[in-house]
């Protein structure tokens, strides 16, 4: 076995705002998203920082093995190798969407997912006990829930999101896969399951750009009361209650005098990171998250 | 003991393969990235992944030194580039292939360079001083400004290509770049720590179908040869290239390093062309080539691996060269450069005894001078006819 896996669930508990660092479009600071599909994510080396500060309670050793040696010195002259250098443990992959809140006029919000979102978080949790099959692509526009699905009228059968009104059927396995990823948070099952909406991935690219929080803000000048000349600006969240699917993977410890197997080493990462701060404008709220693995047996290599 | 493992690698986070341009060589904190990555970042990561696998079922830890030792034997064969519909198997009509260097789209569409005899009077191919280059055919060409052409061919394409047919589309765009920025943050100030801001791009593997209806991903076929039996390798995720981006693997068949049916059996001229990058003693000139007197002129004549009978070189499309910089473990320092052909370049030849060449399918994938450790210098063999543009 090269490396073991640990797949994890991201829960934004209040909007999440993992920026680029660079726009070119009217939102000043948007959020990370992939290139070529326009999902949402999380950057591993963001995650990575902020276990790597969750964990400065482990001993110093376990601690650069986990995560690898800090530079000493910033810039080129950093890159020098030093004697006993070693590469951390420990790898974070990036964070991706798996559902996102969308106002719905009944139920408040659903979590909104789609066949491609799924597939994709298939692979990462694929071995994991209970992961439901394969969600056939919808072939037209519409959307599928659970039995009990407390977004759609009960005789019209359509659900209604922000401005979206989509016929909709119920399919067992929608059921299935709220039950699947609320293992990893069991005190809401019922919320998760009764909200759980997959859409067509066409309507899902239209959500992907439109169901996400954007907020314009302003720095005051305190002397006039009036916004600061060219301090108003516009920056993109996840919302609350997003979801995100992620993996850990670990090695053993390639520190000299520190033996860790790769098993250790992924319980030593996530122990205790049930609250995490991720992600930017942490002084306003942003980025307050979940962050739990799938209890049980976990994979211990891929078939 | 050793075995051959095949599988489909599948980059979860996307690929940053770092070429030799350092983050301070031009814009600060800036670093540049491989198109598609080289065959030795592949074996690379397949070598770490080995030293692991030792490592976990010893319950020690390899130093440096036996790292290397112990996973020099892991060989890689054929690398394949692979784009697929998300759920699909992978199967040969997924293969993508670089766009052959003697391929040329004027006016909207593609042509075939074909080679002819020199004549007098023509400008010259370098410096005037080595009768043999000067003595290669060229191709004439065309009038009209060429167009780029998209880096890949799909399967149908290049197969085409290799009879000797013309594909109507100009080829496949390669996977896109995004960008990511990185930070390093002092935890004393919560603010970036000076100098420790910089960006990398990043190759993403998944695309969204035309029309929005469903994806497409691209991954990475491969064969390889392992010095013991290990049926289950990899059997977890590899790192693979910079940051050791997660990439998960995808047991694939034999089938999918087969030639494709079509091959012309027999041709009286024979071009080969480079899918993956290759590396010979003497820069673009193949090896086992040397310089002789043929028909009259000086030309390179000599033996091709795999190929029955003395060749003369008659023609060689070369794109520049692949600048191939590589990192020693062991030594902690990056290994001296090295100038590789870049996969696509085409090379023609003829028999000396002026017969046809046979079974061409036999060079299917067959490797080509150094580093075939590294699966380098594979090649894809076509149907060349020497008379076609001078009689």
């Amino acid at each position: 076995m090269s490396m073991e896996i640990r797949p994890y669930l991201l829960h934004a508990l209040s909007p999440l705002h993992a920026g680029t660092g660079q726009s070119v479009g009217i939102i000043d600071l948007p959020i990370a998203r992939l290139r070529a599909t326009n999902i949402p994510f999380v950057p591993g080396s963001s995650l990575k920082g902020v276990l790597r500060e969750a964990r400065r309670s482990l001993p110093p050793a376990e601690w650069e093995a986990l995560f690898g040696p800090l530079r000493e010195v910033s810039g080129a002259a950093g890159d020098e190798a030093r004697e006993g250098d070693h590469a951390g443990a420990l790898v974070v992959g990036d964070a991706r969407l798996v559902a996102l809140p969308v106002r719905s006029f009944l139920g408040t919000f659903a979590w909104v997912s789609s066949p491609l979102l799924l597939e994709l978080a298939r692979r990462d949790l694929a071995g994991l006990d209970g992961l439901p099959g394969r969600m056939k692509r919808l072939p037209a526009t519409g959307a599928r829930v659970g039995a009990g699905s407390i977004t759609v009228s009960p005789k019209q059968r359509r659900l209604l999101l922000e401005d979206l009104d989509l016929d909709a059927q119920v399919e067992p396995a929608v059921d299935a896969w709220a039950r699947f990823l609320s293992r990893t948070w069991p005190e809401e099952e019922e919320g998760l399951r009764e909200r759980f909406a997959v859409v067509d991935d066409e309507t899902m690219s239209f959500l992907l750009e439109t169901a996400t929080q954007v907020e314009t803000r302003v720095r005051i000048d305190p002397d006039t009361g009036t916004v600061v000349q060219g301090a108003l600006w516009q920056e993109e969240s996840l919302p609350a209650e997003t979801l995100l699917v992620g993996v850990l993977a670990a090695g053993r410890s390639l520190r000299r005098g520190t033996e860790l197997s790769a098993t250790e080493v992924l319980e030593r990462a996530l122990k205790g990171t049930a609250l995490l701060q991720l992600g930017g404008k942490a002084t306003v709220g942003r980025g307050r998250c979940r962050l739990a693995a799938w209890p049980g047996v976990s994979r211990e290599a891929r078939p | 003991m050793s075995t051959t493992a095949r599988f489909a690698l599948l980059p979860r986070d996307g690929l940053f393969c770092k070429d030799g341009r350092g983050w301070y060589t031009s814009d600060v904190g800036r670093s540049h990235s491989h198109p598609w990555p080289p065959p030795s970042t592949i074996r690379g990561a397949l070598r770490a992944a080995w030293g692991q696998s030792l490592m976990a079922r010893s319950s020690r830890t390899l130093s440096p030194a036996q790292w290397e030792r112990e996973t020099q034997d892991v060989a890689l064969g054929p690398v394949l580039a692979l784009l697929r519909p998300l759920g699909e198997d992978f199967a040969p009509e997924h293969r993508m292939w670089p766009v052959p260097a003697d391929a040329l789209a004027v006016d909207g569409r593609l042509q075939r360079l074909l080679p002819r005899r020199p004549t007098r009077g023509v400008a010259t191919l370098g410096t005037e001083d080595d009768a043999a280059l000067e003595a290669l055919w060229r191709p004439v060409l065309p009038p009209g400004k060429p167009r780029s052409l998209q880096p890949f061919w799909t399967e149908d394409a290049l197969s085409g290509w290799l009879r000797g047919e013309t594909p109507k589309s100009r080829g496949q765009s390669g996977p896109p770049f995004r960008v990511d920025v990185r930070v390093t943050l002092n935890i004393d100030t919560q603010t970036a720590e000076p100098g420790m801001l910089y960006q990398t791009p990043i190759l993403e593997m998944l695309c969204r179908e035309p029309l929005g209806t469903g994806a497409r991903e691209w991954a990475l076929g491969l064969e390889c040869t392992l010095p013991a039996d290990a049926p289950d390798f990899p059997g977890g995720p590899l790192g693979l290239g910079g940051k050791r981006r997660l990439t998960l693997a995808e047991r694939v068949t034999p089938a999918l390093f087969a030639a494709p049916r079509g091959l012309p059996e027999r041709s009286p001229g024979l071009r080969l062309i480079l899918a993956t990058p290759a590396q010979f003693q003497r820069g673009w000139l193949p090896d086992g080539l040397e310089r002789a007197e043929y028909q009259g002129d000086p030309a390179w004549v000599g033996t091709l691996p795999g190929v029955e009978g003395q060749v003369v070189l008659r023609a060689a499309l070369v794109n520049r060269p692949l600048e191939l910089s590589t990192w020693d473990m062991v030594q902690r320092r990056a290994r001296a450069t090295r100038r590789l052909v870049p996969a696509g370049s085409v090379y023609f030849f003829e028999r000396v005894d002026g017969r046809p060449f046979t079974a061409l399918s036999t060079l299917w994938l067959a490797p080509w001078g150094n580093g075939r450790e590294e699966g380098l210098g594979r090649v894809l063999p076509g149907h060349w006819n020497p008379e076609e543009m001078n009689t």
